[in-house]
């Protein structure tokens, strides 16, 4: 049987009808409304995450699918630590391995005989659950996605992801949070050549951002919300 | 006030201190080191070296375990161009208190960079604590920080880390803030804050000006002990590798709820035990 095109690989990776679990998530939008920051302020917000917190997990990803085509298993500790090491908030630490929890069921179930997998899964199996951006990196991987798609895939996910979760949170036109997400990822366009080239997970980008941090522990001690992170 | 240093303390580092993180070309001038050692006999007061950079070491006390310098600007700082190198040192068992005699401005470099690096290694269950005092960014300033620790078995670290954007009046200039803690099991925390005062990002500092931290890294696995929680408007971030990141994002440093960073200074009995 002939696989699918890598593209197609992207386009599913990438619609929130895929079902891992990410209608769940709002990438961090609902606690930064919550804990003040204005609608108007979105579209930057959305630039700053497309240029900070998505860089990190681009490279996750990225460093991620590089360890395991040199089917270098013992390597996914290192890209983990180094992920954990860049992601201080732990309420975003434990999204991000919900989410790849989701990730991880649908990988096995897609690519089970695949190698990248195979080692995804049993790593999460012997030392818990992985993060999305180390699941994403082993389906590029798999799949054969390019490091520079596999970082686009990642700003614009993450990007769309909020931009979805604003519609459901604020009474606005569905058209203006299109065009903040692309926007978004042409502010990460630059970023994109240096995050692909990533080889080893000391070279994972480290931005931080201290305010959405702050947000999302907050967030996560209160009860009404929609979204779980 | 200060007290003067005493006579004793005056060893100048030697470019050739095993370990040391720069090779001796570099050493001078304006590296400034503090290298707290082992006594040389039980009983006496650890060893502590130093030499000036940009930055003065003054030693201000110290016992069979403990120092405590005071790093003191040595003259106008920071400028364009102006490279700050602080190299720290502390041996196995021996614990350093460092404390900044006043608050530094990097001035307006008029396109050139200004850089403080600060290098960190602590030996097996070793302790530094270091109460940074206000670092401020001035509008048309271009700087880089970075610090550096390497953490042996059960060392101990306490930063704290005060930056804000632009004096009064200012919105600040631009700065890259990166801080790197790894021990032998691998990296604790990275961080790089990128942040100019006329360009605010919601979710990085938004509008805020200061950004005040405090690292505790206590060479353990997370504890209970631990409390991730907000008190002042501070976050505590409790590290997958133990530790915690204790930060304030506002207007003025006199409204930030942190204070400096401790960490217990170890009981002098115990060195003497192991001596």
């Amino acid at each position: 049987m002939t696989s699918a095109h890598v593209l197609s690989v992207a386009m599913l990776l990438a619609d929130a009808r895929l079902p891992s679990g990410g209608h769940a998530h709002s990438a961090s939008l609902e606690p930064a409304l919550l804990g003040g920051m204005p609608v108007a302020a979105v579209p930057a917000w959305l630039v700053g995450r497309a240029t900070t917190a998505s860089l990190v997990e681009a490279g996750t990803a990225v460093v991620t699918a590089r360890v395991l085509a040199m089917a270098d298993d013992s390597g996914l500790a290192g890209v983990v630590g180094a992920w954990a090491a860049r992601t201080p908030a732990p309420a975003l630490r434990d999204a991000a391995r919900l989410l790849g929890r989701g990730y991880l069921r649908l990988a096995r179930a897609l690519w089970p005989e695949m190698p990248a997998v195979r080692a995804v899964v049993a790593h999460a199996a012997a030392h818990g659950p992985l993060p999305r951006a180390v699941v994403l990196g082993a389906v590029a991987a798999a799949t054969g996605l390019p490091p520079a798609d596999t970082v686009r895939l990642t700003v614009y996910d993450d990007a769309q992801t909020a931009a979805a979760a604003l519609l459901k949170l604020e009474p606005l036109d569905p058209v203006a949070p299109a065009r903040w997400v692309l926007d978004a990822c042409a502010a990460a366009e630059p970023h994109v050549p240096r995050v692909a080239a990533c080889i080893t997970p000391e070279e994972i980008p480290a931005s931080g951002s201290p305010q959405t941090e702050g947000w999302a522990q907050a967030h996560a001690l209160l009860s009404q919300r929609l979204f779980r992170a | 006030m200060l007290p003067e240093p005493r006579e004793v303390v005056a060893e100048p580092a030697g470019p050739e201190l095993p370990g040391w993180p720069y090779p001796p070309d570099q050493a001078a001038p304006r590296v400034t080191q503090v290298a707290v050692e082992r006594p040389a006999r039980p009983g006496a007061p650890v060893r502590v070296r130093t030499s000036d950079g940009l930055l003065a070491a003054r030693l201000v006390s110290r016992d069979r375990v403990h120092a405590e310098v005071a790093l003191v600007a040595g003259g106008a700082m920071l400028l364009g161009g102006d490279r700050v190198v602080v190299g720290i040192r502390v041996d196995a068992g021996c614990a350093l208190t460092l404390t900044d005699v006043g608050g530094t401005v990097a001035y307006d470099g008029d396109g050139a960079a200004c850089h403080w690096d600060t290098d960190i290694r602590l030996g097996a269950g070793a302790a530094l604590t270091w109460a940074g005092l206000p670092f401020v960014v001035a509008a048309g300033a271009d700087t880089h920080r970075a610090t550096t620790a390497r953490l042996g078995p059960g060392a101990r670290l306490a930063l704290r880390e005060t930056v804000v954007l632009g004096r009064s009046g200012e919105r600040g200039g631009h700065i890259v803030l990166r801080t790197d803690i790894a021990d032998d099991a691998g990296p604790v925390l990275v961080e790089e804050l990128t942040a100019a005062g006329e360009h605010p990002v919601p979710g990085v500092l938004g509008d805020h000006a200061v950004i005040d931290t405090v690292t505790t890294v206590h060479g353990g696995p997370a504890t209970g002990s631990d409390h991730p929680s907000a008190s002042g408007g501070a976050v505590t971030l409790r590290l997958e590798r133990g530790g915690t990141l204790t930060r304030w994002l506002g207007p003025a440093t006199h409204l930030s709820p942190l204070g400096p960073p401790a960490l217990p200074v170890p009981d002098t009995a115990e060195l003497s035990e192991e001596a």
